[in-house]
């Protein structure tokens, strides 16, 4: 009732967007606080007598290190022209075009693993809600790997640029087939 | 060792020692094998009218000498292979770690403007460099290597498919020197044996 005051209300909740973070602050920890003397013991022992000597060691090495640098490159290869723009009788072209194939098989090989190792990192960071949060990555994986099967999936060991070239022209008759079967 | 074990081989294993093994009790039993007895045990120091002296009264803190092969040639072939693989790896351990520590692998940077790398250049480890930079080809030179053979034995088919091209041709139109495989003529050839009947 009015004449009995006004109590407050009911406690206001900061709910905002503005207050998210002081509403849900982490404390920072880091240390082993919350263990058990015998933890606590046994984690002290490690770090003193193998982790403390180790890392002094690996400090001094990289320090004397330090001391001489020098650099290395990574070797860029130039563009040649591929199977496509090659005579059937000029076998150097061939050759050529072969071993650019097999330096792109690797790179291929290299992105859709990095593709992956974004959406694993990403389901492990997320846990039972990965479904949702890692869509995108996923997305991204699967079209990477679908593009990776249809250039160079049932190839083989024995795969080469030659045999690659083939599968797409049999791709692409089969393509024209079904357009003309569904356009009748 | 291995001289050891070829002796076993040859002899056929080795052969029973007289090795007390067991202890005291069985160190004092006899196998008593005469025509009657059948090789049954006996106790000898329970009978000290048949057999006497023998009795229990000796140190028992006495040590056995037990009878094996001597293992002082496995020893020194040991000795022998430690010394040799030691010669040469205690050195290269060394060495290697005096490199890893204080030159150290090189640091992967972006290869700047108007600038050719050297083979060497390419790779991270100071012996790997070494290696590449006095010891081994570069890579465009094995690559143009193997340009050459490809585009050599290309030739050679091309001219073989032409070759063969022109004698099928040539044989078949019979406007060419074409060749032909020699036969004799048939004015030559005896036709006798062919015409007299089986006797």
């Amino acid at each position: 009732m009015a004449d009995q005051g006004d109590d407050g209300g009911p406690p206001k909740k900061k709910f905002d967007i503005a207050s998210w973070e002081e509403a849900y602050t982490y404390n920072p920890g880091g240390d082993n606080s919350h263990l058990n003397p015998v933890m606590k013991t046994l984690l002290a022992t490690f770090h003193y007598t193998v982790d403390k000597p180790v890392t002094a060691i690996h400090d001094w090495i990289k320090a004397q290190q330090q001391k001489n640098k020098y650099p290395y490159y990574h070797r860029k290869f130039r563009r040649v022209p591929g199977i496509e723009d090659c005579d059937i009788n000029d076998q150097v072209c061939i050759y050529e075009a072969n071993e650019q194939f097999k330096r792109d098989h690797l790179v291929d090989q290299e992105i859709l693993r990095l593709a992956r190792q974004d959406w694993m990192r990403c389901c492990f960071e997320e846990g039972d809600s990965h479904y949702v949060n890692c869509r995108d990555l996923k997305q991204r994986y699967d079209s990477a790997q679908n593009g990776y099967d249809i250039k160079y999936g049932d190839l083989g060991v024995y795969g080469n640029a030659f045999k690659a070239f083939m599968k797409q022209k049999h791709r692409m008759i089969e393509e024209r087939r079904e357009a003309e079967k569904q356009e009748s | 060792m291995a001289a050891n074990f070829l002796r076993l081989l040859q002899r056929g294993g080795f052969q029973p020692h007289f090795s007390p093994k067991g202890g005291v009790q069985n160190s004092l039993q006899l196998r008593v094998s005469p025509k009657n007895c059948k090789g049954q045990r006996r106790n000898i120091t329970s009978d000290p009218e048949r057999y006497p002296g023998a009795d229990f009264n000796y140190p028992k803190t006495k040590k056995f000498f037990w009878a094996t092969p001597p293992k002082y040639h496995e020893k020194l072939f040991l000795r022998d292979v430690a010394k040799y693989y030691a010669l040469t790896g205690i050195p290269a351990f060394l060495i290697i770690m005096f490199i890893n520590t204080f030159i150290g692998p090189a640091e992967l940077t972006e290869i700047p403007e108007d600038y050719e790398p050297e083979e060497y250049e390419y790779h991270d480890h100071p012996i790997t460099r070494f290696i590449v930079r006095n010891l081994m080809p570069t890579y465009q030179e094995n690559y143009e290597k193997m340009l050459a053979k490809v585009s050599y034995e290309n030739e050679k088919k091309e001219w073989r498919q032409k070759q063969k091209m022109a004698n099928y041709l040539m044989q078949e139109r019979g406007d060419g020197l074409h060749y032909f495989v020699p036969m004799t003529s048939t004015e030559v050839i005896d036709y006798s044996p062919k015409t007299d009947p089986d006797q």
